[in-house]
């Protein structure tokens, strides 16, 4: 045993004894210095104590295939009145030959013979009254059943049409057969399959194998052969209808429906054939089964497992596209280009493919018939009854495949996918708005199928743990993202804007940024300077350059955005106040406050009648003009404002809302400068440990509250060790959650800086003074002119005298600056 | 000396075995795996389509039929060693020849296309899986997997399996449920996948 197993097994033993909840803090703790041990130690307790068929059940011994296959003892095998030829084939219900009858007419049949292991006595009398109502079948496209009965030697046959065929997905290709070919093909089966679900009879074993196609009259004929024989197999055996059960069992599973895979989810109706129909046109039209995908080359046992359990279908389209070379390759085959043929799918046909093979068979054709018959309006070009599944559905089914946070993070990113992009807009005219309706329903088939292909695989359980959290759903959609959507500008766009209006929601500016920017670069290339969606990517670009300190960029941009959008949308549209409220806040750090005040006091009336007092942009710019009433001085107007915004913030989104979390923090601030402390020390304190909850130690809302609070312990000397405590780690906090040249972190430095300095930290405040200085003296900020000034009195307090007079010097310098640059811009 | 077989005096073969003769013991492995195979046939041949034997059951069949009432305790041992590898044998070539019906041979063809095929074939393939599993358990640590040979192939109890290998059942418990965390690991793709390999 080696020593590294041996480590292993002890951990296992020790975290297995501990409840689940400790086991974490335990590994943590053990594996320090080993990650890959810990992630190994955390595998093997998720397979602990969890039911698994294969070591819960004793295991079944199945010898019987062994070289004595029934059929080698059939081959001699007499039948009165025919003449068997040769074998076809053979399978688990028994021998199919080719057979001359003798009598009364000559003819080529295909001979079944039962294997005589199936036939308990019961089953002969079910086996010739099923015979009989498969003679009674009479189509076309069914091979028809002629003769049943029993041999001398008991054995069961029944004679049928002997079809003189090759498989339909071997004759398409072999024909290279059009996509329109291939369905034209697919609607006479359809109307076959209609006429004997009329006489009460399932196929059950639908396949590429069980359809041949004929061409003797020119045109191709499809034939559905090995009708009822599934029945037949399990009757009065309910075990072997189980495929788990038996050896052989009834159907083949790449083309069963769910239900026919797993009896629990109910009998089998005429809309297991439906999928199976389903199933045979996306092999026809795509070259492979919607359970084959060679991108999965080789995976894990239990990947397959859960995969054929919890996939949804691809999209024909999608599948195609995903096949690469094998694709190219299928799509020459059906004499056209891999591209050409992925256009054709998009759309009507890859939502007719969904609906037939939905695993939700209430959502399924309800019958061949209806599905032959959208084929053919396709094949006409008319409108199909297929539709885009709707977004509610589409969540629902998360929900129900992902559980805990997993559905949480996922559910919450798609809801603000599918929320922004399928906004209806009222202005457009009826005919502009079905358009839409169109773009937006296929925008929102692909944003769907982005969900459950790339982003849901990406964040399967098994390899993130099931505590997902909204950063590492993000993260994995925006490495998903590229590159996936370059065909589809429209898309790309929205998901892009949405994925870095995420991002800045958590703080993390530079991501947000990066897909900002690439959105308004498609944005701008492929969509009209009135669309929504462009609209949309400007004004949380120029968000988010804001929040990265980059006003001028920041109000330049969203300066266009507000035009614009008042041109397109009018000025009372929600995204119109919102473009306002943004280029408010770029303005509001310009150190005239004019301009921000007049912007806010033009629209936060237009807010509050438009959406409401408690809505959050009303909220929002509330919280902007009683900003403006502090920067001039006004704190008690300020003090009316903020606490009136707080009362509905409350109300409408709750206490630990981020809103109200920031009002509270603004609320507190005024108690200190209004000498009440200690009423701020317990708001704050609240506050930020409601702060921590939601949104995490280092959100800067968080930070901030946690500045608020150490503010509010400096005013009382005995509480000065705790406020010291605080600022420490806020700077620590701040100077990994921002960058070294992000405004904000200068910020938290300054408020730092003068909180060790109102607690008599000499050297910390320095220290910290000095970095202040450095890194926003060239930009010649009041703040640098802060820090030099206190560095001055620090040098001075020291008996430094020449030091004192040296910041004295830099500090007159970099005031003059600032006072011309001022004077410039005025 | 090696008892014949042929003389039909299996108790002396088992009791050559377990006193470490090779020999023996490779003969007694060769009767076993003959025996239950006949036993297995037979009984199948019986059983109408649908209903499934149990290989545990066999063993213990087996055991009983053998052993003829000795107490002989590492006769016993020695015994259900050889029998459980013997049933893993058989159980072994069965789901091989399953897996390879449809492939021509590929035994461990784990791709999709391949194991969609058939669910019958699916549970071969995770059989197989486990069979690879359990050979690489043996190289880690012997007695482990040889709880498991016991317990699994022979379905013998915990107490029976403690005093068997002169461990407290506690041990046997521990060894048993870590196993099959390790094991449903390596089967599902674990850190090393050597698997699809061979």
């Amino acid at each position: 045993m080696s020593a590294s197993f041996e480590r292993l097994r002890d951990l296992f033993d020790a975290a297995s004894e501990l409840a689940p909840s400790e086991r974490e803090a335990f590994l943590a703790v053990e594996c320090r210095s080993d990650p890959a041990l810990m992630d190994e130690v955390r595998r093997l307790l998720v397979h602990d104590g969890q039911p698994r068929e294969i070591f819960d059940a004793p295991p079944a011994i199945d010898i019987t295939g062994e070289g004595s296959d029934v059929g080698d003892t059939l081959d001699a095998i007499d039948v009165p009145g025919y003449e068997v030829q040769r074998k076809l084939g053979a399978g688990g219900f028994g021998v199919v030959f080719a057979a001359q009858q003798l009598q009364p007419v000559r003819r080529q049949v295909a001979l079944k013979v039962i294997r005589v292991g199936f036939a308990a006595p019961t089953v002969h009398q079910r086996f010739a009254i099923e015979c009989d109502a498969l003679a009674r079948l009479e189509h076309p496209s069914i091979a028809r059943v002629f003769d049943a009965g029993t041999t001398p030697s008991g054995h069961l046959f029944c004679t049928m049409e002997l079809v003189d065929g090759v498989t339909i997905c071997d004759y398409a290709n072999e024909h290279g057969l059009s996509a329109a070919e291939r369905i034209a093909l697919m609607v006479p089966v359809c109307e076959a399959m209609q006429h004997a679900h009329q006489r009460g009879i399932l196929h059950r074993d639908l396949k590429p194998s069980n359809i041949l196609v004929t061409d003797t009259l020119g045109s191709p004929v499809p034939k559905i052969i090995d009708f009822g024989i599934a029945k037949m197999r399990d009757v009065d055996d309910a075990e072997a209808s189980s495929p788990t059960l038996s050896g052989e069992f009834v159907g083949t599973p790449i083309y069963m429906s769910p239900e026919q895979a797993d009896p629990d989810l109910g009998d089998v109706d005429t809309r297991s054939d439906v999928y199976s129909l389903g199933v045979v046109l996306y092999e026809l039209l795509t070259g492979t089964a919607p359970a084959q995908s060679t991108r999965t080359a080789r995976p894990s046992l239990a990947s397959v497992l859960t995969s054929l359990r919890e996939h949804e279908t691809p999209l024909v389209s999608k599948r195609l596209r995903d096949l690469g070379e094998d694709g190219e390759f299928h799509a020459q085959r059906c004499g056209t280009t891999h591209d050409a043929l992925i256009r054709y799918a998009v759309g009507d046909l890859d939502r007719m493919l969904a609906m037939a093979v939905e695993k939700e068979r209430s959502r399924r054709y309800e019958s061949p018939q209806q599905f032959g018959a959208d084929l053919e309006r396709f094949l006409r070009n008319e409108p199909v009854l297929a539709q885009s599944p709707t977004t509610s559905y589409v969540l629902r089914k998360f929900a129900r495949r992902h559980r805990g946070k997993l559905a949480l993070a996922a559910t919450a990113l798609v809801l603000l996918v599918t929320g922004a992009t399928l906004t209806t807009v009222g202005f457009v005219s009826e005919a502009k708005q079905r358009r839409r309706a169109e773009g937006e329903a296929r925008i929102s088939g692909e944003i769907v199928q982005f969900f459950n292909d790339d982003l849901l695989a990406a964040l399967a359980p098994e390899a993130m743990g099931i505590d997902v959290t909204v950063r590492e759903t993000l993260d994995a959609a925006s490495t998903k993202i590229e590159g996936r959507f370059d065909e589809l500008p429209d898309v790309d766009v929205a998901l892009r804007t949405t994925l870095g209006a995420s991002y800045r929601s958590l703080g993390v500016v530079e991501e947000s940024i990066h897909h900002l920017k690439r959105a308004c670069d498609v944005a701008e290339q492929h969509l009209s300077r009135e669309d929504v969606r462009r609209l949309r990517a400007f004004r949380e670009y120029g968000a988010a350059l804001y929040t990265a300190g980059r006003y001028d960029e920041s109000e330049t941009v969203l300066r266009t955005v507000l035009e614009d959008s008042e041109r397109a949308l009018g000025g009372s549209h929600e995204d119109t106040i919102a473009a306002a409220f943004h280029l408010a806040s770029a303005c509001s750090e310009d150190p005239d406050p004019s301009k921000s005040l007049a912007l806010v006091e033009q629209w936060l009336p237009v807010s509050r009648a438009e959406l409401g007092p408690a809505h959050v942009q009303t909220l929002q710019f509330s919280f902007g003009l009683g900003h403006i009433h502090l920067a001039e001085n006004k704190p008690q107007e300020a003090l009316a404002v903020f606490e009136e915004a707080h009362e509905r913030s409350r109300e409408a989104l709750g206490a630990t809302h981020r809103m109200t979390l920031m009002l509270t923090n603004q609320l507190a601030r005024l108690r200190i400068q209004l000498g009440e402390s200690s009423i701020a020390e317990k708001m704050f304190r609240k506050a930020w440990t409601e702060s921590i909850e939601r949104l995490g130690a280092t959100h800067p809302t968080t930070l901030n509250l946690r500045t608020g609070l150490a503010e509010a312990l400096v005013a009382d000397p005995t509480h000065h060790a705790e406020a010291i405590e605080h600022y420490d780690a806020l700077l620590a906090a701040s100077s990994t959650v921002f960058r070294a040249d992000h405004p904000t972190l200068h910020d938290f430095w300054t408020v730092i800086a003068r909180g060790y300095l109102r607690t008599g930290q000499a050297t910390r405040a320095r220290a910290l003074l000095e970095r202040v200085v450095e890194a926003t003296e060239e930009s010649s900020t009041p703040k640098a002119l802060w820090a030099m000034k206190h560095l001055r009195q620090l040098a001075e307090e020291s008996g430094d005298k020449a030091g004192a007079d040296a910041w004295q010097a830099r500090h007159d310098r970099a005031a003059e600056r600032l006072r011309s640059a001022e004077e410039h811009h005025r | 000396m090696v008892p014949d077989p042929a003389d039909g005096d299996l108790t002396a073969v088992v009791r050559a075995a377990s006193s470490g003769d090779a020999a023996a013991e490779d003969a007694l492995f060769r009767i076993v795996y003959d025996d239950l195979r006949h036993m297995a046939k037979r009984r199948l041949a019986r059983l109408s389509p649908g209903q499934t034997l149990q290989a545990t059951a066999l063993v213990n069949e087996a055991w009983l039929k053998i052993a003829n009432g000795t107490k002989d305790w590492d006769g016993r041992a020695k015994f259900f060693g050889v029998v459980s590898r013997a049933m893993r044998n058989i159980l072994v070539d069965d789901a091989r020849r399953k897996a390879s019906v449809k492939h021509g041979g590929g035994v461990a063809r784990l791709s999709l296309e391949g194991l969609a095929e058939a669910s019958d074939e699916l549970s071969s393939l995770e059989f197989l899986a486990l069979h690879e599993a359990l050979e690489q358990l043996e190289v880690e640590d012997a007695r482990v997997a040889q709880v498991v040979m016991l317990r699994y192939f022979s379905g013998l109890g915990h107490e029976e399996i403690a005093r068997m290998l002169d461990v407290s059942e506690r041990t046997v418990e521990r060894d048993w449920r870590f196993a099959r965390s390790w094991l449903q690991d390596r089967m599902s793709g674990g850190s090393t996948d050597e698997r699809a390999e061979s």
